[in-house]
């Protein structure tokens, strides 16, 4: 069994604004590792997708993963909108409070994302492993992941935000 | 993990030169003692022997302790060492016995060449009434003198090594061997310099100082030998990581070369086989004593930086 | 004049092992009496470090640094970590705190030759005087747990001591203690039978690093169940 299962039940402890700011931050580890296009597909530009009609007036949508070079839509990552934006859809999220479990999240990050290589920018991606959300650390619709360049101290206190035993 | 740098490393070069200048001065002084007891008696003076000795022993002794001094990291404050004492730190009393050493040391200088210097004074109608009522109060109490450095110079010598020893994270350092295993090649080193400052100072390479000398460096480097023998077989008795130890030292690599071929090769058994060519062959020459001595400094040297980073290159 | 000098090395040298034996021997009568003054010492700090709950967070050594001033490059503590162990996706890492252990029989204070480092009578706690100390560096090398360091503000050795000079005296416990987010470290009197850390020592099994040496140390883990089993 792992360390981390151990303190398992401990988390229903934390704390809502701390685990928006954890996943903030969370959506970044990943970018140390940067699988660039492995795909050469023609019609996968992210700006004339259908998404964005509502989305871009929604918030920033861009960044990271919206980089044309990537070459992936945001179905690649959210799956088909079936009803959505309609209740009961089946559409994939990414965050704690999510309704996509927790594996199904960090599935779709692996599909591109190789683990080892991940292990090797950051040992907290071994013991996260598939239990916690990426989101939760990464960010990943922005400019630039805050967690890439966290200073020691911000990086303690996003530990915090979910160890923190009262 | 370089010879020179690598974890857990606190101590470099300069403090393994300064335990070799310390047993060099202590080894100088005992076998100026010896030579002036056994063989010179009242006109030990004018040997060239005993004056290189009288040379070395201050001169090393005090640039050991500079070296010692700049290496703090705070070399202003050298004098607190001298103020404050604890007993039980092996450093602390070394500091005493180095101060008293240093004093005894003049003393005997002084001592020894009263007598040119005191006709010298008188010769020119008692200049320096002060200085020659000085120097004849040494000479009346110079068995005192004489006896007190005798002690000191080995409490000196064995202290480069308890120095180390008092290590006890270190199972190379913190071996009871190691003491007299610095001791010993602390006076060859100092035997090897008074015989090479010596003939450098035009003294007679075959003359008695020299036999005399000689006659007691043979069975030194013997023991020598068989003191290594017994430290490094110790440690590796020893188990765990005391063997751990003895074979990352003696092993492969840059600090292994260095003591098979500069500490046991050039250091030793070369000196070993001149020192036993000469007693048989007719006569000594300047070459042969001055090559000698200096292989024996040579593998002293190798043998003290040796001990330091291989010392500290395994921990418990 | 020979005989008169025979005799008075004889002598000479007689004294001084009979020096020698009696400094040693007093010296053992007092470490003796040494062990029952310290049963009386109503204050000796401890400390408890938890591998199990330790995350390795290191929220530990960024408030020592900030509450000790302690200068960047150098640390009063730090956590190693070794790892991982198991395969992907369950895998876990061993931490340990590599910090003062508060020996009470310290190499440090035994071989300083100006009485810098000493052992507080009142507290039972390891501390460095700064303004003795020289920087001659034997405490470090002395140090079996490799935990001291030449402070490169001060030129003097720095090391932990349980936030003596900071947080004790504010009449709080260690800042690594209060950082701690899992409660890994657990910081008291071991005299006080009552203290969390006594009833944590007496309900946990724990170990201490390199006891065969005689160090008697004061820092204590509890041994990581994760990891791998090593001959």
């Amino acid at each position: 069994m792992s360390r981390l299962s151990r303190y398992w039940p401990l988390s229903p402890a934390i704390e809502l604004p701390s685990i928006l700011l954890a996943s903030i931050i969370c959506l970044i580890m990943a970018g140390v590792s940067f699988p660039v296009a492995a795909q050469s597909s023609e019609s996968l530009t992210i700006n004339q997708d259908s998404c964005l009609k509502c989305h871009k007036r929604n918030g920033a949508m861009f960044g990271l993963h919206a980089n044309t070079a990537l070459a992936i839509q945001c179905q690649s990552c959210h799956e088909q909108s079936g009803k959505h934006p309609r209740k009961g859809s089946s559409i994939r999220r990414f965050s704690s409070g999510s309704m996509t479990s927790v594996a199904e999240q960090t599935g779709t990050c692996l599909g591109c994302h190789d683990h080892e290589t991940l292990a090797m920018s950051d040992w907290t991606h071994n013991v996260h492993a598939d239990k916690v959300n990426c989101a939760s650390c990464h960010q990943l619709h922005v400019e630039y992941d805050p967690i890439v360049g966290i200073t020691a101290k911000d990086r303690s206190q996003l530990c915090r935000g979910c160890h923190l035993v009262k | 993990m370089s010879a020179f740098h690598f974890d857990g490393l606190v101590w470099h070069w300069p403090i393994a030169i300064y335990l070799f200048l310390a047993g060099l001065s202590a080894g100088a002084v005992f076998f100026g003692i010896l030579l002036k007891h056994f063989k010179l008696g009242k006109k030990a003076y004018q040997s060239r022997f005993i004056q290189a000795a009288a040379l070395i022993a201050p001169v090393t002794v005090c640039a050991g302790l500079g070296i010692l001094v700049i290496d703090l990291t705070k070399p202003f404050d050298f004098w607190k060492i001298l103020v404050f004492y604890n007993s039980t730190s092996v450093m602390s009393m070394g500091v005493l016995v180095l101060m008293v050493y240093q004093l005894m040391l003049f003393a005997w200088i002084g001592a020894i060449f009263s007598a040119p210097v005191v006709q010298w004074c008188e010769g020119r109608e008692g200049r320096w009434p002060l200085l020659t009522r000085a120097l004849i109060k040494l000479q009346q109490w110079e068995d005192v003198i004489t006896g007190v450095l005798l002690i000191l110079s080995l409490s000196l010598g064995a202290y480069t090594g308890f120095l180390l020893s008092a290590l006890i994270g270190f199972p190379l350092l913190n071996n009871p061997v190691l003491p007299v295993l610095f001791l010993v090649s602390g006076l060859t080193s100092g035997a090897a310099a008074t015989l090479l400052v010596g003939v450098l100072l035009k003294g007679n390479p075959n003359g008695t100082e020299v036999r005399f000398i000689h006659g007691i460096e043979i069975p030194m480097i013997l023991i020598e030998m068989a003191i290594l023998f017994t430290f490094f077989a110790g440690l590796i008795l020893s188990g765990g990581q005391s063997q751990v130890a003895a074979f990352n030292a003696l092993g492969e690599g840059f600090w292994g070369w260095i003591f098979w071929g500069g500490v046991v090769g050039l250091g030793l058994t070369l000196p070993l086989a001149f020192n036993l060519w000469m007693k048989v062959s007719a006569d000594r020459k300047f070459a042969y004593v001055a090559v000698t001595a200096s292989f024996s400094l040579l593998g002293v040297l190798l043998l003290r930086n040796f001990i330091l980073y291989t010392g500290q290159m395994t921990g418990t | 004049m020979d005989i008169s000098k025979r005799q008075f090395l004889t002598g000479c040298g007689t004294l001084i092992a009979g020096f020698s034996i009696y400094s040693v021997a007093k010296e053992l009568a007092e470490s003796e009496a040494g062990v029952s003054v310290d049963q009386t010492q109503t204050i000796k700090y401890a400390m408890v470090h938890d591998e199990n709950l330790c995350i390795g967070c290191n929220a530990c050594e960024q408030a020592c640094r900030q509450v000790n001033h302690v200068p960047d490059g150098v640390s009063r503590v730090v956590i190693n970590r070794t790892g991982p162990f198991g395969e992907y996706p369950d895998q876990s890492y061993r931490f340990s705190r590599k910090s003062c252990q508060h020996c009470e029989d310290a190499p440090c204070v035994k071989v300083c030759p100006t009485g810098a480092a000493y052992i507080d009578q009142d507290t039972g706690i390891v501390g460095v005087n700064s303004d003795k100390c020289v920087g001659c560096q034997y405490c470090i090398a002395a140090c079996p747990y490799q935990v001291r360091f030449i402070n490169p503000e001060t030129k003097t050795a720095d090391k932990c001591d349980f936030c003596k000079e900071t947080q004790l005296k504010q009449g709080k416990e260690p800042a690594c203690v209060e950082a701690c987010p899992t409660h890994a470290l657990v910081f008291g009197n071991i005299r006080d039978p009552k203290s969390e850390l006594v009833k944590t020592l007496k309900s946990k099994p724990t170990y201490r690093a390199k006891t065969d040496l005689g160090t008697r140390p004061k820092l204590f883990h509890v041994s990581t169940i994760d990891g791998e089993i090593v001959l």
